[in-house]
């Protein structure tokens, strides 16, 4: 249906994310990523490859929603449902039948895929919190499904895998293994993203995202958009979700297809820059690290005060640079080569 | 026969319940039209000020409403000065991640200061049910019930006949076209929020003797209030009421003929096919959905 844009009748979803990119990385971009290589090249302390394995992992994740939250604006907070179905799948498979967490990988990316599509056909046509709220209400039917499924899930007893170290099991002995790994699924989605950005396709995306009726005016289909940008979300995801099984060799329905996983997503997003490369990136570095350390420091006095810095931090974040921490960054740098053109012009 | 009876009342019970703590929800969005994340936690903060006013002072939990509703009131005002107001206007996705972050907050502060224990009210009554023929009933559900239907009743009334009433509608149809006719939209959005807080303080006291509170408690009734809200169409209070009535009637039945871990299912899926059949809810406007918005 048509409606007329005016202040009120019509909220644009996500009109303060980023435009498409028109040059290569940016030096901060290229900075923050030679950062994270060289850190991951050279930690040695167990507990820091942790935390950055966690942190890494977290940034693809973001990342891969992101393709649809971000690039798309189609807010999922449903996404849980598809890590926890590229969790389970590939654990299933590899507890049941000995199936090798590399085929069960693809496995549950195709699953998740098809759940992601089948979630955006139903939901195509709505818009802003009824979407969200399908989301949210299909995340709650994995997670019910999962719980009381227990014959193939273990119900709320969880999966457990054995931790026999081999490449095959994709079980390593040490961090490092890991961390690689970790790392390589997330700069590939972050090569993703770029690419996202830069072509024909992500520009389809940001015409559906931004103006749905005028982008299908030029010859766009939204619905197809939509399913594609969510599909290919859910199956990074899943991705995710396996390498998250693999490291933590445990799973179990309330912690893997919560909602609060899925606001995780969202809330790395939002805190680093909504609908860019660098802001799950950047999110992540500063959403996981610190919640980490506040609940190291925190947590032999009080639990969950951690948790409520983070909320108060997520909140007072979105107010104040409702773009995000990249969104901040670019309007300082922007206003610092302004700064910079005005001294030579004068001069 | 007798089964289908007992389900079909407490049903309705249980759904009347559930309105009351969704009116406030469907109030805020129908007039701001934000989605308040952290309404489960407006109801967790109720219940735990009903019970720390039960347990200081030994009075009936339905005397603590008379202290925990204007205590919501003006903590709904807080949140809408701090966090909602500078974000009414922006892309609604601001208001959702601030009031998820309220949400978090709030409920991690819950978790550190009364810890992640049940805790309960003495039973008002001592217990003894009320017998209908063969149907047995909580007396605490009925008068629930019965408070719940009486002030939706009240607010539809009040909402159709009264002059601030009107000017709620005429904000709901067109917020540029009321503020030119000189209604103070910014005050009414405050008092819409701060007394749909009210709402969810009383929603609290009633629920208080039927459920244990916990810090956690609210995302669990939140998901329920946001389908009663959808199911019945958002910013509709008979909308809320019917939603309502339609998931206790979902519960209760899936509950006993299936098993009590499908309830939720069963109305998530009803949810589901709502979004699928009729996305502006049983009794919503057309095309409300489709823009994101009722209007």
């Amino acid at each position: 249906m048509v409606t007329l844009p005016g202040p009120t009748t019509r909220i644009n979803v996500m009109s303060f994310s980023a435009a498409p990119r028109r040059g290569a990385l940016s030096v901060i971009e290229l900075l923050v990523l030679a950062a994270c290589i060289a850190a991951a090249a050279i930690v040695t302390n167990r507990h820091a490859a942790d935390v950055m394995i966690q942190t890494f992992l977290w940034g693809g994740l973001a990342l891969a929603w992101n393709i649809a939250g971000g690039y798309t604006g189609l807010i999922s907070f449903g996404h849980a449902a598809f890590f926890g179905i590229g969790a389970y799948t590939s654990t299933i498979l590899l507890l049941r039948y000995g199936i090798s967490p590399w085929i069960g990988l693809a496995a549950g990316a195709l699953m998740a895929a098809s759940a992601g599509a089948l979630l955006t056909t139903v939901c195509a046509r709505l818009r802003g919190p009824f979407f969200i709220l399908s989301t949210l209400a299909m995340g709650e039917v994995t997670r019910i499904t999962a719980l009381n499924g227990q014959s193939l899930t273990g119900g709320a007893e969880g999966l457990e895998i054995a931790p026999v170290a081999s490449v095959a099991n994709m079980v390593f002995i040490g961090k490092a293994p890991y961390l690689a790994l970790i790392l390589v699924y997330t700069l590939t989605l972050y090569a993703l993203s770029v690419w996202i950005e830069r072509s024909r396709y992500g520009f389809y995306l940001f015409a559906t995202r931004d103006d749905d009726d005028a982008a299908a005016a030029i010859g766009i289909n939204p619905i197809a958009m939509r399913i594609s940008a969510m599909t290919l979300s859910a199956a990074l995801t899943a991705i995710g979700g396996t390498l998250f099984a693999q490291y933590f060799l445990y799973l179990d329905p309330t912690h893997i297809i919560s909602p609060d996983i899925s606001f995780k997503f969202a809330l790395i997003c939002a805190v680093g820059g909504l609908g860019t490369a660098i802001g799950p990136i950047l999110g992540a570095l500063i959403i996981v690290p610190a919640s980490e350390l506040l609940r190291s420091l925190l947590s032999q006095s009080s639990s969950g005060l951690h948790l409520v810095i983070y909320g108060i931090i997520v909140t007072v974040v979105i107010l104040y640079f409702p773009s995000g921490i990249s969104g901040g960054i670019a309007r300082v740098s922007s206003a610092l080569s302004r700064m910079f053109v005005d001294e030579k012009k004068r001069t | 026969m007798n089964a289908i009876a007992q389900l079909l009342v407490s049903g309705i019970m249980l759904g009347g319940i559930y309105a009351l703590m969704s009116i406030g929800l469907t109030l805020i969005f129908g007039v701001l039209k934000i989605v308040n994340f952290a309404h489960g936690e407006f109801l967790m903060l109720a219940m735990y000020l009903a019970w720390t006013i039960v347990s200081l002072l030994g009075v009936s939990v339905y005397a603590a409403a008379i202290i925990v509703i204007p205590l919501l009131f003006v903590f709904g005002a807080l949140v809408y000065l701090l966090i909602v107001r500078p974000a009414v206007g922006k892309p609604h996705l601001i208001v959702v991640f601030a009031t998820m972050g309220v949400s978090i907050a709030m409920q991690n502060l819950a978790l550190l200061l009364m810890s992640a224990d049940l805790r309960d009210v003495p039973p008002v009554f001592a217990g003894t049910p009320i017998r209908i023929g063969s149907i047995y009933l909580r007396i605490e559900l009925v008068l629930g019930f019965l408070i719940s239907v009486g002030i939706s009743l009240a607010l539809m009334l009040f909402i159709k006949r009264s002059y601030f009433g009107k000017a709620i509608r005429a904000t709901v149809q067109d917020r540029d076209a009321a503020m030119l006719m000189g209604i103070n939209v910014p005050q009414l959005f405050l008092l819409t929020f701060a007394g749909g807080s009210a709402l969810v303080g009383l929603a609290g006291c009633i629920m208080l003797p039927l459920y244990s509170v916990f810090p956690t408690v609210g995302l669990n009734f939140v998901l329920i209030a946001f389908v009663v809200v959808v199911l019945g169409g958002m910013g509709s209070i008979e909308g809320a009421l019917f939603g309502g009535i339609c998931i206790g009637l979902v519960q209760s039945f899936s509950g006993y003929y299936v098993a009590p871990a499908y309830g939720q299912l069963f109305y998530f899926v009803v949810f589901l096919l709502v979004m699928l059949l009729r996305p502006n809810g049983l009794l919503g406007q057309r095309g409300a959905a489709m823009v994101g918005i009722n209007t």
